[in-house]
């Protein structure tokens, strides 16, 4: 009895991460589309392809083979938003990075595969894999998303921009340790089955970070104008008074001048 | 209304920009963000909202219309200024996005 009301609610609470994962995913979209920026397009379909994935297998029964291919879009979008949106002009280790994810995302889908053509479990393998391929994606979001805020954090620039950095930051490195519970799934039990104790609780606690990292991301991404302004209470914008174009140039040669005379 | 809110979010990069230039050429930090202000005028004359301005723009920007000023205004160093801002534009060039969604 206990088991199937903890199943069912587990259960809720996936579908709710599911739900709110593809709300972020479709508002970036509109919003990408609005301010014609490529990166958050690409953010957008990230978002929108893992809940494809988990609908597909959990709700029209196609199988993990078809979930696998949606998280390997979902995984190598985000990494391209990361390297388009922080590292833009670096080549090597964003390249590095998208390589390693591309190869392990390829394994996966290589992996999901060949139980279905050979009859070959190759579980632990898959599993194995999973974690650095999980790891890598969302920890190289993590650490670009942690690095700017540090870096910015001299600039008097608006709260509510540093918290978005914040949260990303917080909410991906918590995620990707989302694929280490699959270790302890019991071979052959369904996931989440209440009658398997441990893949229950594993069913748990992947639900729980999953919906975490979906409020992490809601809030960061659709942040409401009630909480932008809340946080930005004591934030006063630099306002500069307005110069003509001769009294600007004129002021800024007399600093250049009083510049040079106090280094002579 | 969304224009208004996007030239807020442009006049953080400005603002980052010029705490830099400023530091670099022992300004004030409103002198500095003026400078930029009128480089952008320059590059893209009047009309062209601080909203759409994206990071290629702003590396445009730097290399173009501010050398030139601070060509004329006879800086020292301006090769160094120029190298130092641009790498500045790159490592802050999330906020471009973070602001501005």
């Amino acid at each position: 009895m206990l088991s199937e009301i903890l199943f069912n609610t587990f259960a809720l609470i996936f579908a709710l991460f599911i739900i709110i994962i593809l709300g972020v995913g479709f508002f970036l979209l509109v919003r990408g589309i609005q301010i014609k920026m490529c990166n958050i397009i690409i953010a957008a379909i990230a978002f929108i392809g893992l809940p494809i994935g988990f609908i597909g297998n959990v709700l029209f029964n196609l199988g993990g083979f078809f979930q696998e291919i949606f998280i390997f879009i979902a995984f190598n979008f985000t990494v391209v938003f990361t390297n388009l949106t922080f590292y833009k002009r670096k080549k090597v280790y964003p390249t590095i990075v998208f390589a390693i994810v591309f190869i392990l995302g390829v394994i996966q889908i290589a992996l999901h595969a060949l139980p279905l053509l050979f009859g070959i479990n190759v579980y632990y393998l898959r599993v194995s894999l999973d974690l650095p391929y999980t790891l890598l994606t969302f920890n190289w979001l993590a650490w670009a998303a942690f690095q700017s805020y540090n870096r910015l954090n001299e600039y008097i620039i608006a709260p509510w921009v540093k918290l978005r950095y914040k949260l990303i930051a917080v909410f991906s490195f918590l995620i990707s340790f989302n694929s280490i519970p699959e270790f302890f799934q019991p071979k052959g039990v369904y996931w989440g089955d209440p009658d398997n104790i441990t893949s229950l609780i594993i069913f748990g606690i992947t639900a729980i970070l999953a919906i975490s990292f979906s409020l992490g991301f809601f809030i960061a991404w659709i942040m409401p104008n009630w909480l932008k302004k809340k946080i930005n209470k004591n934030y006063k914008p630099l306002e500069d008074k307005e110069y003509s174009e001769e009294e600007l140039m004129e002021m800024i040669k007399t600093q250049l001048d009083d510049e040079t005379r106090s280094n002579k | 209304m969304k224009e208004k809110y996007q030239e807020v979010i442009t006049i953080e990069i400005i603002n980052i920009l010029g705490k830099n230039l400023a530091t670099n050429l022992n300004i004030s930090p409103p002198a500095a963000r003026g400078l930029i202000k009128l480089s952008i005028k320059d590059q893209f004359g009047p009309f062209k909202p601080l909203s759409q301005l994206s990071y290629e723009d702003l590396k445009l920007i730097i290399n173009q219309s501010l050398k030139k000023r601070l060509l004329n205004l006879e800086v020292v160093n301006l090769r160094t200024i120029i190298n130092i801002m641009l790498e500045d534009l790159k490592k802050n060039q999330s906020v471009i996005t973070m602001a501005g969604v």
